[in-house]
């Protein structure tokens, strides 16, 4: 998945319109620590997307363990 | 010795297979064109990995003293491909795309090279991924050991990755079909960016055994190839139960063109909105009008919404814990900074961030897409929309620049399909549909799982009415 197909994704049905505006143009290259730095906001914002979802406790993950 | 003139490079597998079991061709001098041709022009393209042509020789030997007493193994016996590399052939290099891995050699085949050799296909080479098939978020399109995939149909714009070698090569007619494999897309945009039809399957259709782990639950791997037909004949050989891997359905797969539904009893699902505003304005004459062929079909188009989750945010969080946990020692032990591109050695070290109780809410998620979407397909038989919603991108234009000011509708239509479908493991078929400013612009269209056979069936009532999928690049 490129940060693209990230970006697109993450805007779809949440304050699309501001975030595709700011992603009109490239941000320039960053420091190594920047970029992890950048990585790791990224990492916490979706987490609090993720955080911010209602889910039946009912609900199982969706993957199998088998004894 | 035949004359192999370029139609022999741009042939479909029942074509070819006709060739051989006629004896106007043998395997061996088909093998021998095929490795010329990519060792020629696939460092054109950066597509080529490693060339094969020893062993594609040897193979294609044996195969023809099958042929010439009569053994006959069906369309695939003879038929030169090539595969990701990411997927192993025992003895040979197996990169990953990635310096860390430049040297790492397994001493077994993947499961789906052992299929195809069981039916006689020959391996001519293995072909270019962009590294750890993107683990990590790339920036750049140089993110690759072969530097970046350059498009046949204009080098000066991306292949798309990260199954960047089979879409370039056979789209440039190096190969006549490749496998190569998608956790978010990178079989669907490659084959959109080349103009080439490919197919992503069920999740846990085809044996992932043998092939670089990236994210355990969303890897598939599918084929690349000329036509709908082609790509049916090949997941034929290619799908079904293997023990090796874990996330095996144990379900075959017989393409069964001869029982198809008709058309007119096809509901597809699309969102207008996807054709009027998220498709790039050069590219919507050739999408609106491959929605009118499909209607030509008769198949029924139905409005239809996809259902409402942060596609983005689950697919990020699931990949991104996935191949952090797989890749923790590349990591850890420093060795993630020999990578190319420093947004995807960042995302990688980020990754190991993420918290298990985010990753366990991303996996239930997901389990609601995929009750919801069972109610969609209740629906409808398939979606549709475009496989991206422009024309290749230039070379070094960074991979997260946006779309045009002002641009951006707010209703969503299905501009999410590809990690919607991705999440909750749906095959797709990707078809060529026109060209957008001369470069090639293709449909995606989504089944429910193991409905393979209707989006097969969609796709050759598509081609028997269009003829993009058999364009060829300028010059090749």
């Amino acid at each position: 998945m490129t940060r693209r197909e990230m970006a697109v994704a993450l805007t779809s049905g949440v304050a699309l319109a501001s975030a595709v505006a700011s992603a009109q143009t490239p941000a320039p290259p960053k420091s190594p620590e920047a970029e992890l730095l950048s990585a790791r906001d990224q990492v916490k914002s979706i987490a609090m997307i993720l955080m911010q979802q209602q889910v039946p406790m009912s609900t199982e993950p969706a993957f199998v363990f088998q004894a | 010795m035949a004359n192999i003139g370029s139609e022999v490079f741009f042939a479909t597998i029942p074509e070819l297979n006709k060739l051989l079991v006629a004896k106007e061709i043998s395997a061996v001098e088909l093998a021998r064109a095929f490795t010329q041709r990519l060792e020629q022009l696939g460092p054109r393209y950066n597509a080529l990995a490693l060339p094969l042509q020893q062993e594609a020789i040897r193979k294609a030997q044996d195969v023809d003293k099958e042929i010439k007493r009569g053994r006959l193994r069906g369309p695939l016996q003879g038929i030169p491909y090539g595969v990701k590399d990411l997927i192993s052939f025992a003895g040979q290099p197996t990169t990953w795309g990635a310096k860390p891995y430049a040297a790492q050699v397994f001493d077994y085949d993947a499961t789906v090279v052992t299929k195809l050799s069981g039916v006689g296909s020959v391996l001519v080479g293995k072909l270019s991924t962009v590294e750890l098939a993107g683990g990590g978020g790339y920036r750049y399109a140089t993110a690759s050991l072969q530097g970046p995939g350059l498009n046949p149909w204009d080098r000066t714009k991306w292949s798309g990755g990260s199954s960047s070698g089979p879409a370039a090569a056979v789209a440039a007619g190096l190969v006549p079909f490749a496998i190569g494999s998608e956790t978010s897309g990178s079989i669907v945009t490659p084959a959109s960016y080349c103009g080439v039809t490919a197919l992503r399957p069920t999740y846990g259709l085809v044996s992932r055994h043998g092939a670089m782990a990236l994210s355990w639950t969303l890897d598939k791997l599918g084929p690349f190839g000329r036509s709908a037909e082609d790509c049916g004949l090949i997941l034929q050989t290619i799908a079904g139960r293997d023990g090796k891997d874990p996330g095996s359905a144990g379900k075959s797969f017989y393409y069964t063109p001869q029982y198809a539904r008709p058309m007119k009893e096809v509901r597809i699902g699309f969102a207008p909105v996807d054709f009027a505003a998220w498709a790039d304005a050069a590219a919507r004459p050739a999408f609106n009008a491959a929605l009118d062929v499909l209607k030509q079909t008769g198949a029924q188009l139905i409005e239809t919404k996809l259902p409402d989750f942060p596609y983005g945010a689950v697919i990020s969080t699931v990949i991104g814990a996935e191949e952090a946990s797989n890749f923790e020692e590349l990591i850890r032990s420093g060795k993630v900074d020999q990578l190319a591109d420093a947004t995807q050695i960042a995302g990688l070290k980020a990754n190991l961030d993420i918290a298990a109780t985010s990753y366990l809410k991303a996996m239930r998620i997901r389990r609601l897409m995929q009750e919801e979407f069972r109610k969609v397909f209740a629906g409808v038989d398939a979606l549709v929309t475009f496989g991206r919603n422009q024309a290749a991108t230039p070379i070094n234009e960074p991979l997260d620049r946006g779309s045009e000011a002002g641009t951006a509708p707010q209703d969503p239509g299905m501009n999410s399909l590809i990690p919607a479908g991705n999440l909750a493991g749906l095959p797709a078929l990707v078809l060529p549909c026109g060209f957008a400013a001369n470069l090639p612009v293709a449909l995606q269209v989504v089944g429910a799982p193991f409905s393979e056979n209707l989006l097969l069936a969609i796709g050759r009532e598509y081609q028997r009415r269009t003829d993009w999928h058999k364009r060829r690049p300028p010059g090749t």
